[in-house]
């Protein structure tokens, strides 16, 4: 509705709106008692306590005294109905005054009576911000105070709640501070933003506090899978959380650990000590240097220079193997966003600063692996420097306020230790940093430092390991920014919801590229063959063609079907020769074989009759016996007519065989670009292009099908003359029942001996039938033979649930070609 | 018309076009009418009275659950409508204004990541927006690069020193 339509017509509007009025008004009183005027006498009474009459017309109506109603309204309750809520809680004027002083209302105060507070006792619960009658009661049968209650519940805790993270001695400060982890938003559809938060159980945290830890380290064991007998017993060896995670790390026990230490070993340097034998023997990375550029398109430019010690019986067989993985999960704040499913194109690899020589092959799982030797394609022991400039896709994390890119530096497993492991994150100009995080080590650990730099081309950070990560650990770069500046493009989008969908559109882009060349084939095909021949003028034709018999014509007529007007008009065929006789017996129709007259009949005529009457002389229609006889033995009838047909229409159908042939190939096609659901992949991509491309092909099957089918040229003949017999005997039928005032008058021979066609081609031949009260081969009760009672009866198709029958009563105009 | 040609008095025809011109104007007016009718009475029931409900299409707010989220959050159709055009949902919104930001403030801020609360501790620190990203950059919190601006620091230099000393 316009607000500017509002301000048309004041009048209109008025008008409106007093209608509206006099509707409200119209309708009932709610209350349904109406309020009965004091008399002078009383009003006089009431006047000297302060009420005016209509006041203290409803005063009386509730039941006060006029003494009664001053008190209320001393009291601060003005109004009768409102004192009378009060007295039915059992409040005196001077009970309710209190309440009503401290702004309670009237339930809330019969709450707190119901539950056994005095107004004064309630009224501190109310104070201290409970302001119900039963959780009031229930943090006072818990041991709570006024005040105690008023915090915990302030906090959210329900009573019962708050009982156990007391009695299991937490402060409401502390048990917040247990109970709740790290708070997330999430922005959900329609404008509303929700939280999510993990709860921790008080056992859990009773038995963490006991043990001396505070909340943050409990959640912290947690979070890195240290158990609390694991947590108790580093404790107990003299080690910080933080220290022992380290140690842990490293791989020490909290014994060996403490030898280590006492001798002035860091966590690292332990380790290197431990781990040096072992080094000696085995591949290793001297040094793992990434550049990470990331550009305004958000595409990235990946240098990595990597410095590889290959010893005799190293990992590194014959040449150094570099993978990239098919898939990549993209993390934002600890939890996984998406996965992604980026590309990669290999820009330059060097070896030792010069030209290398190297191979790429994808494996099974889709991941790219790129494998370098020295130039003469051998890879010696020693010190080698790997340089890889590649190009890659799909590492922004989009949010609501600001832009991350997530960057797994290591990515897939390398086989071997590196020693130290580096990497440069270059935003593009106009960014500004928000944060550096990421993971280094094991598990979500963080062992590494990152140091910003601000420069002309935009903000950089620099971040380095603090530990040699072995084959397992993980090294993975999170860097936030401000929003505005890295925006993919909408192809990008589109290139990356193909790739995140298994490649779905590049399957339908392919099938529907194929399906493209297709059409154009059958275009090419149906301007040859499919195009109608041109009819020229249909002149009226007064008999029907030579050799169609009324079957063929209708059979013709509905394009290549056999229904129940072929039947009919078959059977009256028939009894026109002689062959039959046709009897209604009440509702029923026999069909009796009089004498042996084939020899008039045309093949088809022949083929029906002797099927008909291959078991008896006489058959009843309408009985479901007859009717599934009838659809039995129409069997040779349809075979004759089918091989008639032939002469008459083309379908062409060894060009449709070649266009599904085609549609298929073009349908595969698509289904080498979709990502197979093999190896974890999701199976809808394949469920959806199958549908899409089933629905495609069965429907462009049907069309071209019909689009194909074309009559020949003897066919196009015989349907110009079908279309004149049909215009001729349709004006002629029409002319009859028009002039039907004058049932006297006979109608023409010729229109009863066309009956049979006259059914054929649905032309309605009610009148002139049910009218010749003398048809020799029809024997019934007086008033004629109708065609559509006799179509209709003999119900040639099975009836399915809510398919409609095809018997219907024919147009006056008959039906057209 | 069976005779090929009827005549229509000059009168009558003018009387039918005129009544016609008035039914295209009345008509839609009176549907308007009670279909605005009908919605004022839906927003009573959640609480709004006509003149309230009046105000917030005015406004723009013709979704009663918007209306109704923009009111929890103790807003007014006028208020609501300078922070929606901003594109604050509601929650957002009364989460800067509680940190006692404007609107204009909090676009401000949060077009460089700020949230509300972390925000007003910049401010309160007396950092304008420009400052604070700098800052931040670097890996300070608002209290700590307090203490190393007061100390005579920029962000990089005093990065530098918190990795050597630690503290200002």
């Amino acid at each position: 509705m316009s607000l500017a339509s509002a301000s048309f017509s004041k009048k209109a509007k008025a008008a409106t709106l007093l209608l509206c009025a006099s509707l409200l008004l119209a309708a009932p009183d709610v209350d349904g008692a109406k309020v009965a005027p004091l008399d002078a006498q009383e009003a006089q009474v009431w006047r000297q306590h302060g009420f005016n009459p209509e006041d203290a017309a409803e005063w009386k109506h509730v039941g006060f005294s006029p003494t009664e109603g001053r008190q209320w309204v001393q009291a601060g309750i003005p109004y009768a109905q409102w004192a009378d809520q009060w007295r039915g809680e059992g409040f005196s004027p001077a009970q309710a005054k209190e309440w009503v002083e401290k702004k309670v209302n009237v339930y809330t105060a019969g709450d707190f009576r119901k539950f056994g507070f005095s107004n004064r006792e309630a009224l501190d619960w109310i104070g201290n911000g409970i302001r119900s009658g039963l959780r009031a009661k229930e943090f006072r049968d818990g041991g709570f105070s006024e005040a105690q209650a008023g915090l915990w519940w302030k906090r959210e805790f329900f009573p019962d709640q708050a009982r156990l993270w007391r009695d299991a001695g937490f402060g409401v400060e502390e048990a917040i501070e247990w109970k709740y982890g790290k708070k997330k938003t999430h922005y959900m559809h329609g404008g509303v933003k929700g939280y999510s938060w993990p709860v921790y159980s008080v056992e859990w945290a009773r038995q963490w506090k006991a043990a001396g830890f505070s909340s943050a380290e409990a959640k912290q064991c947690l979070h890195f899978n240290m158990g609390f007998d694991e947590a108790v017993h580093w404790t107990r060896a003299g080690f910080e959380l933080q220290g022992a995670f380290q140690w842990k790390d490293s791989g020490f026990g909290p014994e060996e650990a403490k030898q280590k230490r006492a001798v002035g070993l860091t966590p690292v340097e332990a380790e290197g000590e431990r781990d040096a034998n072992l080094r000696q023997s085995g591949d290793e990375i001297l040094s793992f240097q990434s550049d990470i550029v990331l550009h305004p398109d958000s595409t990235v430019t990946v240098t990595e220079t990597i410095e590889v010690k290959k010893r005799p019986d190293g990992a590194v067989q014959g040449c150094f193997k570099r993978v990239f993985p098919e898939q990549t999960t993209l993390w934002h704040s600890g939890e996984s966003t998406r996965t992604a499913a980026p590309s990669y194109r290999l820009i330059g690899v060097l070896k030792d600063g010069g030209p290398a020589r190297y191979s790429t092959e994808k494996d099974s799982w889709g991941n790219q692996t790129i494998c370098i030797t020295a130039e003469d394609g051998t890879l010696r022991v020693g010190t080698h420097v790997f340089t890889i400039i590649y190009m890659t896709d799909y590492r922004l994390v989009e949010l609501v306020d600001h832009d991350e890119i997530f960057f797994d530096v290591m990515g897939q497993y390398l086989g071997m230790p590196v020693n130290e492991a580096s990497a440069t994150v270059y935003l593009p100009k106009g960014t500004d940093l928000i944060f550096a995080d990421g993971y280094a080590g094991p598990r979500e650990r963080k062992y590494f430092t990152a140091q910003v730099k601000e420069a002309d081309g935009g903000d950089q950070v620099r971040y380095a390991v603090t530990r040699p990560l072995k084959p397992e650990m993980a090294f993975q770069v999170s860097v936030g920014f401000t929003k505005g500046a890295v925006r993919p493009g909408l192809m990008k989008r589109i290139a990356y919801f193909d790739r995140q969908a298994g490649r779905i559109l590049s399957a339908i882009a392919v099938f529907m590229g194929g399906f493209l060349i297709v059409l154009i084939y059958f275009i090419a095909v149906w301007r040859r063959v499919g195009k109608d021949p041109d009819r020229g003028s249909v002149a009226p034709q007064y008999e029907p063609p030579e050799g169609i018999s009324p079957a063929m014509m209708r059979y013709i007529v509905t394009g290549g079907r056999l229904d129940e007007g072929t039947v009919a008009a078959t059977l009256v065929k028939l009894a026109q020769c002689g062959a039959i006789k046709i009897a209604k017996e009440g509702n029923l129709y026999r069909i009796s074989r009089i004498v042996d007259s084939s020899a008039v009949c045309l093949p088809e005529e022949k083929a029906f009759l002797e099927g008909i009457f291959s078991r008896s002389d006489s058959l009843v229609v309408g009985v479901k016996h007859a009717s599934k006889t009838l659809r039995s033995v129409t069997g040779p009838l349809k075979d004759i007519l089918q091989q008639e047909y032939k002469k008459y229409f083309e379908t062409h159908s060894h060009y449709l065989w070649r266009i599904l042939g085609l549609l298929v190939i073009a349908a595969a096609g698509g289904f080498f670009f979709l990502d197979l659901p093999i190896r974890g992949r999701e199976s809808w991509p394949l469920i959806v292009y199958s549908g899409f491309s089933f629905i495609v092909l069965c429907m462009m099957l049907i069309v071209f099908y019909w689009l194909l089918k074309a009559p020949t040229e003897v066919g196009s003949k015989i349907t110009g003359k079908i279309e004149g017999f049909r215009k001729f005997l349709a004006v002629n039928y029409e002319k009859v029942r028009a002039s039907g005032e004058r049932p006297e008058t006979d109608a023409p021979p010729f229109l009863e001996k066309h009956l049979p066609y006259a059914i054929a081609l649905g032309i309605d031949s009610e009148y002139v039938s049910i009218r010749a009260k003398s048809l020799e081969w029809y024997a019934g009760r007086p008033g004629g033979f109708s065609p559509y009672d006799f179509t209709s009866s003999l119900k040639m198709r099975r009836k399915v649930v809510g398919q409609p029958s095809r018997m219907t009563k024919p147009e006056r105009t008959g039906a057209g070609l | 018309m069976k005779d090929g040609e009827t005549k229509v008095g000059t009168w009558k025809a003018r009387f039918l076009l005129g009544l016609f011109a008035l039914g295209a104007f009345i008509l839609p007016y009176i549907t308007g009418l009670i279909i605005e009718y009908t919605r004022i009475k839906q927003w009573e029931l959640m609480g709004f009275t006509p003149e309230q409900t009046r105000a917030w299409w005015r406004n723009g707010f013709w979704q009663q659950s918007e209306a109704i989220r923009w009111r929890a959050a103790r807003f007014g159709p006028d208020d609501a409508f300078s922070w929606k055009r901003m594109a604050f949902i509601a929650q957002d919104a009364k989460e800067w204004r509680e940190a006692k930001f404007d609107v204009a403030g909090a676009v401000e801020w949060r077009r460089f990541a700020f949230e509300p609360p972390e925000a007003a501790g910049w401010k309160t620190a007396e950092f304008n927006v420009g400052d604070a990203v700098a800052w931040r950059k670097y890996g300070f919190g608002s209290l700590e690069a307090k203490r190393w601006r007061d100390a005579g620091y920029s962000p990089l230099s005093a990065a530098d020193q918190k990795r050597l000393r630690g503290s200002p």
